[in-house]
């Protein structure tokens, strides 16, 4: 317990306010995330969730009116986002993006040579490059053809989903971000994706697991719980906390909420 | 509006021009250019140039280009416009003549080349229903037509390369090339024909192209218009289609001046089908035109449009897309698409669509957009670690996409690919 507290932490938010189109959504998030470790977000519908990931993923229209996030102790927010995910920030979207006329591997390659070179590693070549994409999209489920469609484009709900792991297990990053990475998943594909996750969990990795659901979480079972609402944290537990919320619901924390305040 | 200059400039080109030949050419001839005399370089009142910009063109005093001087030409420059890379039947065209020593010395079977005052049967292309200020040059000016005739039943393995280059060695120059392909019944061919310029200096390059398709041919038509900055390049190809052809138009225009591809589409008997895709881009201040006339003359013929256009700096698209359906002409399917993608602010993309239907029993539909990338995909990409440029850049390549994909032929996709690569690697 206390050699890991020595260690830096991947991610620490401070005191976090944003806003999408001039309306407050972020109102002070605190959270901090060590290395190796998995944290769960869950919350209501338009607690600010997504605010939060595609904030750390640094998106456009989403604008920090106050507060820090540190990646790997170096500030996060100035970086534009191509540069936050070469320093090894990923974010599964919770609707991933489709782009006609592009190939998943065209794609895919583009993303993991960019991060390659960044990494001073060498480019892969179409071969090299086929052959560990293959092999990753084998052991998630996906059919090869996937590849050669346009990113997302005509993907079911279950095959967006998994693309967006795919790109996980290649990008290979030190902070992911799921935001409802289970949403949309039937139940064989929650597990096989889970097993992705799982597979990737390492000293080195953190995962920010955003979901509304335990399935998830008795799959990828988080060392942290945290309940997001109205833009805070208002709570945070281990990860009994989440079969807590199950059975309750979020209307008891937000009566113990109010009660306090 | 026109320089008064220009005018009498071209004017006075065409009142000097001599026209020899035949007596019914002479004729054809002079009354072409009395009518030039008269109405000048197409204007913007001119429906199919009403987003074309000609004042430039109409500063230079233009003239007809000296012989020329084939051992002084840029030989690597024409290599490597004549695309190498690809296995072709090759002839090049330099100022609007056949040089046969930088042509293939082989010619396919089946196929025979000649160049001379125009023969009797292209009477009928000289006197184009609405012609303008380009058409009517090309008549009063006419001189020389390099006939192309592929015989009946003849199938090509390789495509034939027209090379269509202006020397750029007499200053400022207007140089007319006219080929004329005949293509025999059941025949199947593909023609490339590359515009090309060997030097940056300000001419004009007025090109015609006229092919008659006989019963059952088919036609793979690729059309590249590739301008220098400095050049204006109209290049206009005619067909008229007979029963059951098949014409499929692939084009590509990168801006110059001016870059302007015309493609007028008669499809005379039933069952003739007419395709055409094209993608133009442009950067900068250039300007590139794709107008195309297609018209249904007779029943259960088809036609589609499909036309692409990316448009970057200040510079300028338009797109006029026409369609006629005669009264005869039922059961007609004709569609139309048109998408333009604006990657600047200051970049404008115009599109024009005009249906003229006279028969009752026809399926037409035309749409259009104008956009430009798409935000979300845009961070999409960023999002997975690559650059915004190349973002920018494999969207934009995306867009182009479809219009490659309509081209069935392998190497011909990839000619056009490394095109379109190339230029969206250049500033
Ligand atoms: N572009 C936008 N313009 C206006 N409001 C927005 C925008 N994006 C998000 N919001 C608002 O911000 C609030 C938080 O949205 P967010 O997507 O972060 O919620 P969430 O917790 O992820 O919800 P869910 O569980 O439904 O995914 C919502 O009220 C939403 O309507
Ligand atoms: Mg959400």
């Amino acid at each position: 317990m206390s050699s890991t507290l020595t260690l830096q932490p991947v991610l620490e938010v401070k005191n976090l306010h944003a806003s999408v189109n001039g309306t407050p959504i972020l109102r002070g998030i605190n959270l901090t995330l060590e290395p190796g470790k998995v944290h769960a977000i869950m919350g209501p519908n338009g607690s600010g969730k997504s605010t939060l990931a595609n904030v750390l993923a640094g998106r456009p229209g989403y604008d920090v009116t106050g507060g820090t996030v540190n990646f790997l102790g170096e500030d996060l927010l100035p970086l534009a986002p191509e540069d936050r995910a070469r320093a090894g920030v990923f974010l599964a979207f919770q609707y991933p993006t489709e782009i006609p006329g592009v190939s998943n591997a065209q794609f895919l390659k583009a993303a993991l040579n960019a991060i390659r070179q960044h990494r001073g590693q060498e480019k892969l070549d179409a071969f090299d490059f086929l052959a560990l994409v293959k092999d990753k999209m084998a052991a998630l489920g996906m059919s090869p053809k996937l590849l050669e469609r346009p990113v997302n484009e005509g993907f079911s709900g279950g095959e967006k989903k998994r693309n967006e792991i795919l790109q996980m297990t290649v990008l290979e990053p030190t902070l992911a971000v799921l935001d409802e990475t289970d949403s949309g998943l039937d139940i064989d594909a929650l597990r096989v994706v889970s097993e992705g996750v799982n597979a990737l969990r390492s000293s080195g990795r953190s995962f920010l697991v955003v979901t509304h659901y335990q399935r998830l979480l008795s799959y990828i079972v988080p060392d942290r719980v945290h309940v997001l609402a109205g833009g805070r944290i208002v709570r945070s537990g281990d990860a009994s906390l989440a079969l807590e919320l199950e059975e309750k619901g979020y209307g008891w924390l937000e009566d113990q909420n109010e009660a306090a305040a | 509006m026109m320089s008064h200059t220009a005018h009498s400039g071209l004017a006075k080109l065409v009142a000097t021009h001599v026209a020899a030949g035949p007596p019914w050419l002479q004729q054809l001839q002079n009354q072409a250019g009395r009518e030039f005399q008269r109405r000048g370089l197409p204007t913007r009142k001119e429906d199919a140039f009403r987003y074309t910009s000609l004042t430039d063109l109409g500063n230079y005093d233009l003239r007809l280009p000296n012989p020329v001087a084939v051992d002084s030409l840029d030989r690597d420059a024409l290599r490597t416009l004549a695309l190498p890379e690809l296995e072709a039947h090759r002839l090049v065209v330099v100022d609007g003549r056949w040089i046969a020593d930088l042509s293939d010395v082989e010619v396919p079977l089946g196929t025979t080349i000649q160049q001379a005052s125009p023969p009797p049967d292209f009477e009928r292309h000289l006197q184009p229903k609405g012609a303008d200020g380009f058409d009517l040059l090309r008549t009063a000016l006419l001189d020389q037509v390099l006939t192309i005739d592929i015989a009946k039943g003849v199938i090509l393995s390789k495509p034939i390369h027209v090379i269509i280059a202006s020397s750029g060695q007499t200053k400022t120059a207007i140089s007319q090339p006219r080929i004329f392909f005949r293509i025999g019944s059941g025949s199947r061919v593909t023609i490339i024909e590359s515009y090309v310029t060997l030097t940056d200096d300000s001419g004009l390059c007025n090109a015609g192209t006229n092919i008659d398709l006989s019963e059952n041919a088919r036609l793979d038509h690729v059309s590249l218009v590739r301008g220098t900055p400095g050049t204006s390049t109209v290049a206009s190809t005619r067909v008229l289609q007979k029963h059951g052809s098949d014409y499929r138009g692939q084009s590509w225009i990168s801006g110059s001046q001016l870059a302007r591809h015309e493609v007028h589409i008669q499809l005379c008997e039933p069952e003739a089908h007419a395709s055409i895709d094209g993608l133009a881009v442009a950067r900068g201040n250039e300007q590139v035109d794709n107008h195309v006339v297609v018209e249904h003359a007779a029943p259960r013929t088809q036609s589609e449009q499909r036309m692409a256009a990316i448009v970057d700096g200040s510079a300028t698209s338009s797109f006029g897309g026409n369609v006629i359906v005669r009264r005869d002409a039922q059961q007609t399917h004709a569609r139309q698409q048109s998408r333009s993608l604006l990657l600047s602010i200051n970049a404008s993309a115009n599109t024009q669509p005009n249906l003229e239907i006279y028969a009752d029993d026809v399926k037409c539909s035309h749409g259009a957009t104008v956009g430009q990338l798409d935000e979300d995909a845009l961070f999409y990409l960023r999002s997975r670690g690559i650059a915004q440029k190349e973002a920018e850049k494999v969207l934009t390549r995306g867009f182009a996409a479809l219009w490659l994909g309509a081209i069935d032929n392998q190497a011909m996709r990839d000619v056009l690919s490394a095109l379109l690569d190339s230029w969206l690697a250049a500033p």
